[in-house]
C-alpha cells in the first residue's frame, strides 16, 4: 500500500485558546515496501504524524490517502498498524492469547482462525506459543511484554507498520533483536516507519530518513544525505552518528578525506585509508581523494540541491521548491519529499 | 561512603536479582551501572535509598542503615533518586513549588527554602521557568527539575535511573551538563543507571551487573576495550571505541583503548 500526504496540518485543542499547533505542511509519499526512519527532537511532531498515518487522528488540513498499489483502489487505515511507544504500559487481557487476539479479533478476523493468527505473530515475535499462551502477560518481562505488544499488531496482518521509539529503554540484546525483526518484516514487504531518537539505529536500518522539526519536515532522503547536514541538523537539536562526525571534523581540519561516513565501518575506511597514504609524496594524487577542503564551512555537498534544502529549512520564495517527479516506469524508489502527486 | 555488603533480594517466588552482592560508592564519585535488562540495575538503584530493602545482607548510608526505619528520612534527604520517565516525579504545580516540595515536607524554615530554592533555580538554568507549570515543560527541563530538587536538598549522593533514555539528543545533552557541573562544583556523588554506553564514558567507574552480582568494576576506558566480553554480554560498545578498535586492527595500534573522538581525532591529526 501507499501513502500519500499533502499539506498536511494538525493542530491540538483547536479552536480554544490553548490551540497549538504540531504538524504544518506535511508533504510526503510512504510507497509500499520501504524502510524508512523518522527523527526528530522531542516535540517535533513525530508522535503525532505516526498518529495522523495510522488514522487515529483526522489532519485539521491536507489530505491524508491511501490507496492499493495494484489496483489503485483506497486502502483502509486498518492495514497500518502501529506499536505505541512504550506498549508494554497498555497491557490489559488476561491471557497472552487473549492479548495477542484482541485486535485482530474486532478487525472481525473469524473465531476458527483468530488461534492460526496468534500462534503466527508469537512465533514471528519469538515466544514459543505452547509455553505462552496462558500465561498472563503481567507476570512476563518487560522484553517479553514488548513482544506481546508487537506480536497483538503483527495478528492483525498490517501492510505497513509504525513503530514509535521501539527499542526505548532495551539493552543492546533487545535492540538488535528488534532491528533484525523489522527487516524481516520488510523482506516479507511490509513498509516499516520506525521512529527513534538513536541515530545509529537510523544510520544502520534506514533506506530513507525523514526529519521532523518544529511541526514541518526538514530532510528527507538517504542517510547519506541526511547526515551530510550536520549543521541544519544540529539546528534542529539532532546530532550524526559520532563516527559519522570524526570524520567530518578531520575534514575540516584540512584532511584530504571524503568525509562521507556514517557507519563506523566506513569511518575506519577512510581513515585508515588516509592513514595508509599519509606519508606518501603529494606528488601523485590518488584520483579518488578530493582537494583538501578550504578551513571555512563547506555548506552544500554535491549530491543534494541546496534550493531544496534551504526551501525547507526557511520556506522562503527566493528557493523555489522543484516541481514534483512525475511517476514513470523505473521510477527511483522514492521522489524528493517536496513529490507526493504521483498516480501509481 | 554507600556501603552494601552480602546483598539479597529477591521480587516474591521470583529468581534471586541480587545475591551476595559487595559495593562501595564514595563521596564525590561518579559511577555508572550498566547491564542488560534484568540484571538488576533498577532494583540495586533502589535499595540505595531505601525504597526496596534487602532480604538479607545490609545497605549503609554514611553509616545509617536502611533497615532501620527511624532512619530512612535522613537516608532519603543525603540519596536524591531520579527516574526514568519524567512525567513520574514532579508534583507541584509550579517548577519552583516543585523544587520546594521536599524541603517543605521536612520542615524547613522558609527563609532557607526560598533561598535554597533560588540557587538550585539559577544552577540549574531554570530561573525563567520558575512559575510554569511542570506539564507543560520538555522532558530535559522536567530532569533538570528533578535535579534541581536534590540540589535544594543538599542531597550528597544523587540515583539517576536512565534519565535520558526518554529524551531526544540536545536534552540529552542539556540534562548531562548539568549533571557534571553539580558533580564538579558540589561533589555531589553520581549513581547513573544507562543502556547508552557514551554516557557510560563519563564514570569515574563502571560496573556491569549481571547473574545478581557486580561483574566488572573497572575504569571505562580498561573495560571498553574489552569487546570480546562485552559482547558476550550483550552490552553495546561504544562507536569510538569500536571505530578505534577497528583501526587497531589493521594495524594502526596508537589507537588501541582510545575511547573519545577527541583523542582519536588528535591521534589522526598527529
Amino acid at each position: 500500500m501507499q501513502i500519500e500526504l499533502q499539506h498536511v496540518e494538525y493542530c491540538y485543542q483547536e479552536g480554544s485558546p490553548f490551540a497549538r499547533k504540531a504538524l504544518q505542511d506535511i508533504n510526503l509519499t510512504i510507497r509500499s515496501g520501504e524502510l524508512i526512519a523518522m527523527i526528530g527532537h522531542g516535540g517535533s511532531g513525530k508522535s503525532t504524524l505516526s498518529l495522523l498515518l495510522s488514522g487515529l487522528y483526522k489532519p485539521s488540513g491536507g489530505r491524508i490517502d491511501t490507496y492499493d498499489v495494484k489496483t489503485g483502489k483506497e486502502d483502509t487505515f486498518r492495514n497500518i498498524g502501529l506499536v505505541f511507544q512504550y506498549p508494554e504500559q497498555q497491557l490489559f487481557a488476561e491471557t497472552v492469547y487473549e492479548e495477542v487476539a484482541f485486535g485482530a479479533r474486532n478487525f472481525g478476523v473469524p473465531k476458527d482462525y483468530l488461534p492460526i493468527r496468534v500462534r503466527k505473530a508469537l512465533e514471528q515475535v519469538g515466544l514459543d506459543p505452547e509455553l505462552f499462551w496462558d500465561r498472563s502477560p503481567f507476570s512476563l518481562s518487560g522484553g517479553q511484554k514488548r513482544r506481546v505488544c508487537i506480536a497483538g499488531v503483527l495478528a492483525v496482518e498490517p501492510k505497513m507498520l509504525i513503530l514509535d521509539e521501539p527499542t526505548a529503554g532495551m539493552d543492546e540484546g533487545g535492540r538488535r533483536w528488534m532491528m533484525e525483526l523489522v527487516r524481516k518484516l520488510n523482506r516479507e514487504g511490509r513498509s516499516i516507519l520506525w521512529i527513534t531518537h538513536n541515530m545509529r539505529e537510523a544510520a544502520e536500518l534506514a533506506q530513507r530518513i525523514i526529519v521532523l522539526n518544529k511541526g514541518s519536515i526538514l530532510l528527507d532522503g538517504t542517510p547519506e544525505e541526511v547526515f551530510a547536514q550536520e549543521e541544519l541538523l544540529a539546528q534542529a537539536g539532532l546530532e550524526i552518528p559520532q563516527a559519522a562526525s570524526v570524520v567530518r571534523e578531520l575534514k575540516r581540519r584540512g584532511l584530504p578525506l571524503p568525509g562521507a561516513a556514517i557507519s563506523v565501518e566506513q569511518a575506519a575506511e577512510e581513515i585508515a585509508d588516509y592513514l595508509a597514504h599519509k606519508d606518501e609524496p603529494p606528488m601523485e594524487p590518488e584520483p579518488e581523494i578530493p582537494e583538501p577542503a578550504p578551513l571555512e564551512d563547506e555548506e552544500a555537498e554535491p549530491e543534494i540541491s541546496l534550493e531544496s534544502v534551504l526551501a525547507a529549512a526557511t520556506k522562503d520564495p527566493a528557493f523555489p521548491v522543484p516541481e514534483p517527479e512525475k511517476a514513470v516506469e523505473g521510477e527511483p524508489r522514492f521522489t524528493p519529499w517536496q513529490g507526493g502527486a504521483s498516480d501509481v | 561512603m554507600i556501603e552494601i555488603r552480602d546483598l539479597c533480594f529477591q521480587y516474591a517466588a521470583e529468581q534471586p536479582v541480587l545475591q551476595d552482592l559487595n559495593l562501595d560508592i564514595r563521596e564525590g564519585e561518579w559511577i555508572t551501572l550498566i547491564g542488560a535488562n534484568g540484571s538488576g540495575k533498577s532494583t540495586l538503584a533502589r535499595q540505595l535509598n531505601g525504597l526496596l530493602l534487602p532480604d538479607s545482607g545490609t545497605v549503609s548510608v554514611d553509616g545509617l542503615l536502611t533497615s532501620d526505619e527511624e532512619q530512612l528520612w535522613e537516608i532519603r534527604s543525603r540519596v536524591a533518586f531520579v527516574f526514568q520517565n519524567p512525567d513520574n516525579q514532579l508534583v507541584a504545580t509550579s517548577v519552583e513549588d516543585d523544587i520546594a516540595f521536599a524541603l517543605e515536607n521536612l520542615g524547613f524554615p522558609r527563609e532557607e527554602i526560598s533561598q535554597r530554592v533560588e540557587g538550585a533555580l539559577s544552577e540549574m538554568n531554570l530561573t525563567a521557568l520558575r512559575e510554569k507549570a511542570p506539564h507543560l515543560l520538555s522532558g530535559g527541563e522536567k530532569q533538570r527539575v528533578a535535579i534541581a530538587g536534590a540540589l535544594a536538598m543538599a542531597s550528597k549522593y544523587l540515583v539517576l535511573d536512565e534519565p535520558t533514555s526518554m529524551l531526544d539528543p540536545s536534552m540529552r545533552r542539556s540534562v548531562i551538563e548539568c549533571l557534571q557541573k553539580l558533580h564538579q562544583e558540589h561533589g555531589l556523588a553520581i549513581i547513573y543507571i544507562t543502556n547508552i554506553m557514551e554516557e557510560a564514558l563519563l564514570a569515574d567507574r563502571v560496573l556491569v551487573l549481571g547473574e545478581g552480582r557486580v561483574l566488572r568494576d573497572e575504569k571505562p576506558a580498561a573495560l571498553f576495550m574489552d569487546h570480546r566480553w562485552l559482547r558476550e554480554h550483550q552490552l553495546d560498545i561504544p562507536q569510538i571505541s569500536y571505530l578505534a578498535e577497528l583501526l587497531a586492527e589493521r594495524g594502526h595500534e596508537q589507537f588501541r583503548g582510545v575511547v573519545s573522538s577527541k583523542e582519536l581525532v588528535e591521534i589522526v591529526c598527529r
